[in-house]
């Protein structure tokens, strides 16, 4: 009754709280929704399979794609064979695989990290869309395409292929979901010379089907059944949902704290402006434990309301939030958001937790409240520092300075980690010593405004230092604001420009040719087409098992002889062998590799190539570098890669060519190319992705620390009725008053901004001194002023609005209202 | 008679022992109390006077378990406050003590009759309805229950206070200058209230002031200077007559 009584009459001084409470369990909730709608989905292509047979998966490897090992196309096809005379099993598809994108525009459609989208017309029955005009292919030549590739029957496209760009005639449109294409359909003879092994079959069977099935099979392969055929979606789709999955948590992470110090502010503040009535309800009878719980109550009927609020604009702000994050790249386009309570419900009593945490601090202080201070005359200013603020303050002060003493002997990465800690230790201290700190320099600050004519200066002056809890309490959101941003974005962009600086200086001068935008890679045709000294390697997988035989994937590279040769004028160390031997089925190595595998050079080694044949390799090399050109673990002839892997690709070709007779020899469509530098700085729209992140949660973290400025303003303005009219009588205007009050909500912005520019500062220094040390040359600081302006302009807007308004509105009545 | 007589402190509702209460320390110490032995008898209001900073406060709080004396013993309705915790004694104060004080310090978000009602709430009982409601009428705001003490006057919100200091049926009230802040009709109707509540109900009152008015309402005058018990009036037939109490206090404030 009490909680909620209090709740009625005072309920200026919860709105910080609820607003925050509910923006964080809105946060929430449409995070959850969202998560929710990210779950794996049958990729339409395949939908219409009752079953999916998939070749054994390789155990996962860290940095790389989990591969299934393929069966060849002849295997596979025995295998739908047998698959296909069981009962109740109308058709078994082997769905064969090649790399194609249409050409439009000079780009390529869909993305570049997608798996190959070329397939035979027989996998088309497996989809869930079907023809809307045109028919089948019927000729080597022909293509059914995705509408939205914007090409109609009889229509002549240009396929991106591993073999090269190639010229198709539409026979047909399909109409499948999303805004990326949903494949290309060729004939069966044509989809088989151009693809590689076989890791699925899709069949379609009656329900009693799959235990025959997997009885067939045994563990020679999988049995996707109902949900589980998810397990087939598009990698793409696996690494947004990772992304997501990140920063979502991330965002969450940041929400639930902010929304944790926002009431953990607001309610100390409002304790303590309480302190009277405590006192009273103690004096009344209440035990020290009744006012703690007094306290919570309140926290949580708020966190309730909140709940209540935040769920329904969770509810109603889903939808967007998804499609704003389907925006930046985080999550696929055609996110549809279904609406669910227990996400809701989670966040709700997640609201309420952050309530009760942020809560307890505040309430232990209202229980050590006497039950005399009621009986006391004059509100006195308890000290404002606390032993735990004391003790607090002084322990993050020493970590920050620990942090900044190990800097200089640490690596230059854990010089970011540890300047980054020291930062937000610094922080942390500057906002629990706060009201220690403060006294010297608001008399500092204050020095030229009590210079001014009027009395404002002067009684700025005079009620910050004597409310200096007040001042401490508005400016530690706009410090922790302002750090945030300078720090989070400060150092983001200046790792940005210094590795893109020490990319380009690493690869050198020279030109670099890539695929067309989206493009997922160079064919062998555009690559030897490049003039000059042009060096490159074809990217294949193998899958090797070991004597324990256990399977595991590697990456091999092919390279040209030409290539070889350049490249071990290089970086690159012959150890021993031959690498003039580096033709037909040899291989060669790092040596760490090859003791870590137990080979020795002359070894014959079987692996599974990517068309699902057994390669005997022999090793004839080892060679030293830091990386295998093309980063593979094994490097072996560019022939020998294409003869096992007709799907191949390479990433890219370096050469030493002038760029403009590169660009002229590659006239035909299907590569891009750059000089070094712009190429070492494009990395795939990462940082774009990276820079709408941080945005993201820069907003977030100045989001609520306006509220928490906002919240503390207005509840120190309606505590200083009495202080405005004094101000009256003395002969103030209305006006003069509100002049005072936005004098002093300046100040508590310039002081926030100021200490927190110091700190970030500071910190974004020895970062940029440690990422100078580790690239051998001076990086340049750069400071997102816009940001920066941005933030400190919306808190100040907000603090001046916070407080000025209700200032001057008391002020026009507190004469008459005495 | 002389052999059945039960001890005196037996009826008193209150008794200090040599009770002394030192602020601060070193140079700085000032002692409010210095060493006072004094009780309160059931039944009987008592009015404590002194010269401003004699100690009159300190020595309410001191007996109401407010706050704890640097020495002596303090025993309230048979119980010792000195070894109680810090929620034992709310206990007691809750249960065998009320207050009425010169800022009437209710609940501002409560109304009249959930003010009343606090004590008992934080006791943990359901107050009934009708014990509240007979409390208001008892000091004569029934029609009030529902406001708040932003829409009362000083005497009302006084009167409210009675209420609650009177609802868990203490042993003794104690007031400190209840009438300080009322004009003067206001003052007499809450110091009749009182009267008639020792009268009729055999209320135990300590009360606080330096109106020899308001202390001619008590059947026993308490004057302290310094922290020491200096004088006392006691009734002899009637109560103590407000101009015999002023000449005393005057005498007490030249003397300091
Ligand atoms: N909290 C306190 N700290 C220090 N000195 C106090 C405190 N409360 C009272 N005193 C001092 O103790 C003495 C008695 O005070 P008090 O009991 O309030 O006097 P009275 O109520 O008779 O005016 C005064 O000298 C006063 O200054
Ligand atoms: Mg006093």
């Amino acid at each position: 009754m009490l909680s909620l009584a209090t709740l009625r009459s005072r309920w200026h001084a919860f709105l910080g709280t609820f607003a925050a409470l509910a923006a964080g369990v809105a946060l929430l909730g449409a995070t959850g929704l969202v998560l929710l709608a990210t779950e794996p989905r049958v990729p339409a292509r395949l939908a219409r399979a009752d079953l999916l047979v998939q070749a054994p998966a390789n155990p996962a490897v860290a940095g790389a794609w989990q591969l299934r090992r393929p069966w060849s196309q002849a295997e596979a096809a025995e295998l739908a064979g047998r698959l296909g005379a069981l009962d109740g099993v109308s058709a078994a598809v082997p769905d064969v695989a090649f790399y194609a994108q249409a050409l439009v525009g000079g780009a390529a459609a869909g993305d570049a990290e997608d798996e190959p989208q070329g397939h035979g017309w027989s996998s088309a029955g497996l989809a869930s869309f079907g023809l809307t005009a045109g028919r089948a292919p019927a000729a080597a030549g022909e293509v059914v395409l995705d509408e939205t590739i914007g090409a109609a029957p009889g229509d002549r496209v240009t396929l991106l292929t591993a073999a090269g760009p190639r010229p198709y005639t539409v026979s047909g449109t399909v109409d499948g979901p999303g805004e990326y294409p949903a494949g290309y359909y060729v004939t069966d003879a044509e989809a088989a010379r151009l693809g590689a092994g076989v890791t699925q079959i899709g069949v379609r069977a009656d329900a009693q089907a799959a235990d025959r099935v997997r009885a067939l099979l045994g563990d020679t392969a999988e049995v996707l059944v109902g949900d589980a055929m998810t397990a087939a979606e598009p990698v793409r789709e696996i690494r947004l949902r990772e992304l997501a999955g990140l920063a979502l948590g991330m965002i969450t992470g940041l929400g639930t704290f902010t929304s944790i110090f926002v009431v953990a502010s607001t309610f100390a503040f409002g304790t303590h402006q309480r302190r009277r009535e405590f006192a009273l309800l103690r004096l009344v009878g209440a035990v020290p434990r009744q006012v703690r719980h007094t306290v919570y109550a309140e926290a949580v009927m708020v966190s309730l309301a909140a709940g209540a609020a935040g769920s329904v604009l969770a509810a109603a702000s889903a939808q967007w939030f998804a499609d704003v994050l389907a925006g930046a790249k985080i999550v696929r386009p055609d996110l549809d958001v279904t609406l669910t309570w227990w996400p809701l419900a989670a966040a709700a009593a997640a609201g309420t937790a952050v309530a009760v945490l942020g809560v307890g601090s505040a309430c232990r202080r209202a229980a050590k409240v006497a039950p005399l201070e009621a009986l006391r005359t004059a509100a006195v200013e308890t000290r404002p520092m606390t032993r735990a603020r004391w003790a607090g303050g002084l322990l993050s002060a020493l970590l920050a300075a620990v942090m900044a003493a190990t800097l200089t002997g640490a690596g230059a990465e854990s010089a970011v980690r540890n300047a980054t800690v020291g930062a937000a230790a610094a922080v942390l201290s500057m906002a629990l010593l706060g009201p220690a700190l403060l006294p010297p320099l608001l008399r500092v600050a204050c020095r030229p405004l009590t210079r001014l004519p009027g009395a404002a200066g002067l009684i700025v002056r005079e009620s910050s230092l004597t409310g200096v809890r007040r001042i401490a309490s508005a400016t530690a959101p706009v410090m922790l604001t302002v750090s945030f941003a300078v720090l989070l974005v400060g150092s983001l962009t200046t790792s940005q420009e210094a590795t893109a600086n020490e990319e380009a200086t690493r690869v050198g001068a020279g030109v670099a040719v890539t695929a067309v935008p989206h493009g997922a890679g160079l064919s062998r045709e555009v690559a030897a087409a490049v003039p000059g000294d042009a060096v490159y390697a074809v990217q294949s997988t193998v899958y090797y098992r070991d004597e324990k035989g256990h399977w595991s994937q590697r990456s091999i590279s092919g390279v040209s002889p030409k290539a070889l040769a350049a490249v071990t004028r290089g970086h690159l160390k012959l150890v021993a062998g031959d690498l003039t031997r580096l033709t037909g089925g040899a291989f060669a190595t790092r040596p760490d590799l090859a003791e870590a595998n137990g080979w020795r050079l002359g070894d014959a080694v079987t692996v599974r190539a990517a068309n699902g044949a057994d390669w005997r390799m022999r090793l004839v090399a080892l060679v030293d570098g830091d990386n295998l050109p093309g980063g593979g673990e094994a490097l072996v002839a560019e022939d020998a890669v294409y003869a096992h892997d007709p799907t191949a690709l390479i990433p890219v070709v370096f050469t030493d060519a002038p760029r403009a007779e590169v660009t002229a020899a590659l006239a035909a469509p299907g590569a891009t190319v750059r000089d070094m530098v712009t190429w070492a700085r494009d990395d795939g729209g990462f940082s774009t992705l990276i820079w709408t992140f941080v945005m993201i949660l820069v907003t977030i973290s100045a989001g609520f620390g306006a509220l928490s400025i906002a919240n503390t303003l207005l509840m120190a303005v309606r505590d200083r009725h009495p202080e405005f009219r004094l101000l009256r009588l003395a002969g103030a205007t209305p006006r003069q008053v509100a002049g005072v009050i936005a004098t002093e909500s300046t100040l508590i912005v310039a002081l926030g901004t100021a200490l927190g520019g110091v700190v970030s500062g500071g910190a974004l220094l020895v970062m940029r001194s440690a990422l100078a040390d580790m690239i051998g040359h001076p990086v340049p600081l750069t400071l997102p002023w816009g940001v920066i302006t941005g933030i400190v302009a919306t808190c100040l807007a907000i603090a001046l609005a916070a407080s000025v308004i209700p200032a001057y509105r008391a002020s026009r009545h507190s004469l008459a209202t005495s | 008679m002389t052999v059945t007589e039960r001890p005196a402190h037996a009826t008193e509702a209150v008794q200090l022992r040599q009770v002394s209460r030192v602020y601060g320390t070193g140079d700085r110490a000032v002692t409010a109390l210095d060493a006072v032995t004094l009780g309160f008898r059931s039944g009987t209001g008592t009015a404590v006077m002194g010269p401003s900073g004699s100690g009159k406060s300190t020595l309410l709080h001191c007996a109401a378990g407010l706050d704890r004396p640097t020495g002596g013993k303090v025993v309230v309705a048979g119980t010792d406050l000195g070894p109680l915790t810090e929620t034992a004694r709310t206990r007691l104060r809750r249960a065998a003590i009320g207050f009425v004080f010169q800022s009437f310090n209710l609940m501002p978000a409560l109304t009249a009759e959930q003010n009343v009602a606090l004590p008992l709430l934080l006791a943990g009982a359901k107050p009934p309805r009708d014990a509240v409601r007979a409390a208001l009428a008892e000091v004569g705001l029934a029609d009030r229950a529902r406001h708040r003490p932003s829409e009362l006057s000083g005497g009302q919100q006084q009167r409210v206070a009675i209420a609650r200091a009177l609802i868990t049926r203490p042993a003794v009230v104690f007031a400190d200058e209840p009438t300080g802040a009322l004009d003067t009709g206001s003052s007499r109707e809450v110091l009749g209230l009182l009267r008639r509540l020792i009268d009729q109900h055999g209320l135990t009152v300590v009360m606080v002031t330096h109106d020899p008015v308001a202390a001619a309402y008590a059947d026993r005058v308490v004057f302290l200077a310094d922290g020491r018990v200096a004088d006392e009036l006691t009734a002899a037939g009637g109560p103590p007559a407000a101009a015999e109490i002023a000449t005393r206090m005057a005498r007490l404030e030249s003397a300091c």
